[in-house]
C-alpha cells in the first residue's frame, strides 16, 4: 500500500524502520543513507512519503529538503522529518519547507506506521 | 543463502564474491548475460546481483526476460553512475533495487540483506524455533542460549532447515542448495554432515531428532508443535492489535515477528553503539587530562546526538535519556570541563545500560501508556537527584532504583548538585543538610532551589532533626522531611508521596465542544499523560468555568451553536489575565482561510478533526511546556519580590 523512502545515515535506524514497516504492514521501504542518495531515489521510486533525518553528515536534512523541493518530480512528495533535536521546530520552519509533519527520535518502531498515517491519512 | 552474481568485470566480481563468502553465502558467478540466464533458470537461487553493462545480453533485458517468465527471485542491479535512465528502466524491468558503481561493499551487503529479508519475511532477523535460535546478522545459532559451534556447511544446512521449517529436503536438493557446481560431493556427504550437525545439537542439549529423517524422502526440521512456543513475547503481542480508529490493525504474529526483528537488530547494531559510547569515554578522559581536541569534541557531540535519537527506538529509552544528558554537557568545552566527573558517571551509566537487554515490550507495552512521541513528557521513569555525601547510602538507593523505576543521579555536595541541576531538572530532589567535603549547608541550596526551581519538589533527608531545622526546611519550601536512618522502603514511600503530590498539580486542559463524544475522547486521550480535562459542552458557561478552573490550556471547537470558537478565542485574548493562555482550535476544515482566521484571532495552534491521538497529545504538551516555563518564571519573580522584604538569616554549618 504505502511506499516509504527512509533517509537516515544510521544503518540501524534504516533497518529497524524497514523491518517494522515491512513486517507489520507490508509497506515497501526504500533506503537512502545520504542526502544525495535520497534525491536520486526519491526521483526514481517516487515514494508516497519520505522520512528524512534532520541531522546527517555532509548534506544535512534541510539542504536535502530544499533540493527535493526544487525537483520537478520530488517537490510533490510529502516529507516527514525525523528529529532528535531537543527543541521542536517552529511552525514557520515547517511551513517554509512544506513539511507534512515531525516524528521525534527516538520513536516507537512498532507504532511508526500509526504516526505516519496520523500525519498523512 | 545462494546468490548468483552476473558481472563481466573480473576484479569487481572477485571482490563481491569474497565478501559474500565471508558472509557465509554461496555464490555462483557468470561473466556473460546468456550464461547468467541459463544458471538462473537451471538452479534455485535466493538472490541475483546483476550488472547492467554486460557484453552480450545487457542486464536490463535479462531482468525483463526473467520477470516475463514469472521469475520471483529478488534482483539487485549494479549500474553505472551517470546513467539514470538505466536505473529507471531497470526498475521498470522488474529489478528490486539498484546500486550505483562504484559502490561501498558494506552497502552492497546491507542491500542484499534487506532484499533477502524482504523476499522472505520469516527471514527477518533472529528466528526462534523452540529453544533453537538463529541470528542471521551474526550468523550464529544458539540452543537454549548456548552457542552452537558449527562449521560453515553445518551452519548453512541448519539455516536451510530453519528457513523452510516444514519442507522436506532430499539429499539432491541439499547438494544443489549448499554446494556449488564445481564441487561434486556424493550424497553420502550429506549424510555425514547431518550426522555431525545432530551431534552438535545433542552436545548443546537438543534432541537429535530435531532434524528428522523422513524415510525415503530426505530431512526436515521436527514439526514446530513439538516445541514449546516462545512465551517471552506473548504479553507484547496483544497490545498493538487494538489501534485507534483510523489506523492500521496488525496481527499478533506480525507484531511478534517485528519485536523479534527489533531485538535481533539490537544485537546486530549494539557493537556500533558501544563504539560510539567509547568515543564519549575517550572525551571524558581527554577532558580530565586536558587533552581535548576540537575534532574529538565534535565527534563526541555527534555520537551523543545519534545515540540520543536511536537508543530509544531499539527499546533503550533510558539510554536515549542518558545520551541526551551527555549531549547537553558536550555543548561546549567549558560546560564539559566544569562537569567532568558527572560526565564520566553518565557515560559509565550509559555503558552499563547498553549491557541490559532492551525492554521493548515494557516500554511500549500498553496503548494507554504515553508513547515516546514526545521525548520529555513520555518518561515513565522518575528522575531523582540525590544530594548526599554518604556513599553507602547513595549506592543502596541507586541499586534499588532500577526496581523502583527511578533514574538516580548523585551529587556529593551542593556545588556538584548545582552543576547537575544546570544541565537537567529532576522530578524530585533528596537533599542532605550537611556535607563532609563542603562547608556549605544544605539549607542554602534549598533556599536557592525554592527561588530558582520552585516546580521541583525537595525532600530533606538528613541526620539532623531538630525542630528548628524542620521549621526552617518547611519555610524554605521543603516538601517533606525524612530523618536518617531510614529504610529503603521509607525512602521509596516518601518520595512516591511527594511525587504524587507534585503530579496533582499537573496541567489542566479545558475543552469546549458541543459534541459530548469529542469531550470524552479528548479526556480519554489526555488522561494517561497526567492531564486533567475540564469538559464543557455549553459555550454559554464558558467564562464562569474558565475563571473558576484556571486551566493551563484551552481547546475549542470552531463550529458550535450560538457562539463559535473563533469568537470565544477573541474574547479570551481581549482579557489581559488570559492573554497568554495557550489556545488550540479544533476544526474539520483544513482550508487556508480557516487556518488564517484561527491564527489571526490569537489561537496558538490548530488541530484537525477527526482527532488523531499522537498529534493532539504532542500539540497540547508542547503548549503546556511553553506556558509552564512562563509560569515558573512568574513564580520565581513573585518569590524574589516577597523574600526581598524579609531580612536574610545567616546559617552556620551545624555539625
Amino acid at each position: 500500500m504505502k511506499r516509504v523512502l527512509v533517509v537516515d545515515d544510521e544503518e540501524g535506524i534504516q533497518e529497524i524502520v524497514q523491518s517494522c514497516l515491512e513486517i507489520l504492514h507490508g509497506w515497501e521501504v526504500y533506503l537512502a543513507g545520504s542526502g544525495m542518495e535520497a534525491l536520486d531515489k526519491a526521483e526514481v521510486y517516487q515514494p508516497d512519503v519520505i522520512l528524512l533525518d534532520v541531522s546527517m553528515p555532509h548534506v544535512d536534512g534541510f539542504t536535502t529538503l530544499q533540493q527535493l523541493r526544487e525537483g520537478s518530480i520530488t517537490r510533490r512528495i510529502p516529507v516527514i522529518l525525523l528529529t532528535a533535536k531537543v527543541h521542536p521546530l517552529e511552525h514557520e520552519e515547517l511551513e517554509k519547507f512544506n513539511i507534512s509533519g515531525l516524528i521525534a527520535k527516538p520513536f516507537d518502531p512498532l507504532k511508526l506506521a500509526e504516526q505516519i498515517v496520523a500525519i498523512l491519512p | 543463502m545462494k546468490i548468483l552474481l552476473i558481472e563481466d568485470d573480473e576484479a569487481v566480481a572477485t571482490t563481491i564474491v569474497e565478501s559474500l563468502l565471508a558472509q557465509r553465502h554461496l555464490v555462483n558467478t557468470a561473466g556473460k548475460g546468456e550464461t547468467g540466464l541459463e544458471l538462473a533458470k537451471a538452479y534455485e537461487y535466493d538472490l541475483i546481483v546483476l550488472d547492467v553493462g554486460l557484453p552480450d545480453l545487457d542486464g536490463i533485458s535479462l531482468c525483463r526476460e526473467l520477470r516475463a517468465q514469472g521469475y520471483q527471485v529478488p534482483i539487485l542491479l549494479l549500474t553505472a553512475y551517470d546513467s539514470s535512465s538505466d536505473r529507471v528502466s531497470g526498475l521498470d524491468a522488474g529489478a528490486d533495487d539498484y546500486l550505483v558503481k562504484p559502490f561501498d561493499l558494506e552497502e552492497l551487503l546491507a542491500r542484499i540483506r534487506a532484499l533477502l529479508r524482504r523476499k522472505n519475511q520469516a527471514l527477518s532477523p533472529m528466528i526462534t524455533y523452540g529453544a533453537l535460535r538463529l541470528d542471521p546478522g551474526a550468523k550464529e545459532f544458539t540452543y537454549n542460549n548456548t552457542l552452537l559451534r558449527l562449521t560453515p556447511k553445518e551452519y548453512q544446512l541448519l539455516e536451510l532447515f530453519v528457513m523452510n521449517p516444514r519442507r522436506v529436503f532430499s539429499r539432491g536438493v541439499i547438494l544443489d542448495r549448499l554446494w556449488s557446481m564445481d564441487e561434486f560431493p556424493g550424497e553420502e556427504t550429506i549424510t555425514a554432515h547431518i550426522k555431525s550437525l545432530r551431534q552438535r545439537l545433542k552436545a548443546a542439549g537438543a534432541q537429535p531428532s530435531l532434524i528428522e529423517t523422513v524415510y525415503g524422502l530426505g530431512y526436515r526440521l521436527q514439526s514446530p508443535e513439538k516445541f514449546e512456543s516462545s512465551s517471552a513475547l506473548s504479553n507484547r503481542s496483544d497490545t498493538v492489535t487494538a489501534l485507534t480508529a483510523s489506523t492500521v490493525t496488525v496481527s499478533e504474529d506480525r507484531t511478534q515477528q517485528a519485536v523479534i526483528a527489533i531485538q535481533a537488530l539490537w544485537q546486530k547494531f549494539k557493537a556500533g553503539f558501544l563504539a560510539q559510547v567509547k568515543v564519549l569515554e575517550e572525551v571524558g578522559i581527554a577532558a580530565d587530562t586536558n587533552q581535548l581536541t576540537t575534532e574529538l569534541l565534535y565527534k563526541a557531540k555527534q555520537d551523543a546526538h545519534k545515540l540520543a535519537g536511536s537508543l530509544g527506538t531499539f527499546g533503550h529509552d533510558e539510554g536515549s535519556r542518558l545520551a541526551r544528558d551527555i549531549e547537553i554537557l558536550l555543548q561546549s568545552e567549558t560546560t564539559l570541563c566544569s562537569a567532568k566527573t558527572q560526565f564520566l558517571e553518565l557515560v559509565q551509566t550509559l555503558h552499563q545500560e547498553l549491557d541490559n537487554q532492551p525492554s521493548i515490550q515494557l516500554n511500549f507495552s500498553q496503548d494507554t501508556q504515553p508513547n515516546p512521541l514526545h521525548t520529555d513528557s513520555a518518561r515513565t521513569k522518575h528522575h531523582v537527584l540525590l544530594i548526599d555525601d554518604d556513599v553507602t547510602l547513595t549506592q543502596q538507593i541507586s541499586q534499588a532504583a532500577t526496581h523502583w523505576h527511578w533514574h538516580v543521579q548523585v551529587a556529593s555536595n551542593p556545588t556538584s548538585a548545582r552543576t547537575l541541576l544546570a544541565q537537567h531538572h529532576p522530578d524530585v530532589i533528596l537533599l542532605d543538610l550537611t556535607f563532609s567535603d563542603s562547608t556549605e549547608d544544605g539549607l542554602t541550596l534549598l533556599r536557592q532551589l525554592a527561588q530558582q526551581m520552585p516546580m521541583i519538589p525537595v525532600l530533606i533527608f538528613t541526620g539532623r532533626g531538630s525542630l528548628s531545622d524542620r521549621i526552617e526546611a518547611a519555610q524554605l519550601g521543603g516538601r517533606a522531611f525524612l530523618q536518617k536512618p531510614a529504610s529503603l522502603e521509607q525512602i521509596f514511600n516518601t518520595v512516591t508521596q511527594v511525587l504524587e503530590q507534585a503530579q496533582k498539580n499537573e496541567a489542566k486542559v479545558m475543552v469546549v465542544d458541543d459534541d459530548p463524544s469529542i469531550l470524552e475522547t479528548i479526556g480519554h486521550l489526555l488522561a494517561p499523560w497526567g492531564l486533567d480535562t475540564i469538559p464543557l459542552a455549553d459555550p454559554e458557561q464558558f467564562w464562569e468555568v474558565l475563571a473558576t478552573t484556571c486551566p493551563d490550556v484551552l481547546i475549542m471547537d470552531i463550529e458550535m451553536p450560538k457562539i463559535n470558537g473563533i469568537q470565544l478565542c477573541q474574547v479570551v485574548r481581549n482579557d489581559p489575565q488570559w492573554a497568554k493562555l495557550p489556545i488550540l482550535i479544533l476544526s474539520a476544515h483544513t482550508d487556508a482561510e480557516t487556518r488564517r482566521q484561527v491564527f489571526t484571532v490569537g489561537a496558538d495552534d490548530y488541530v484537525q478533526k477527526p482527532i488523531v491521538e499522537p498529534e493532539l497529545v504532542v500539540r497540547v504538551i508542547n503548549r503546556i511546556e511553553r506556558s509552564q516555563i512562563h509560569r515558573q518564571f512568574a513564580k520565581r519573580l513573585a518569590y524574589a519580590q516577597s523574600s526581598a522584604s524579609i531580612p536574610e538569616k545567616t546559617h552556620e554549618a551545624k555539625t
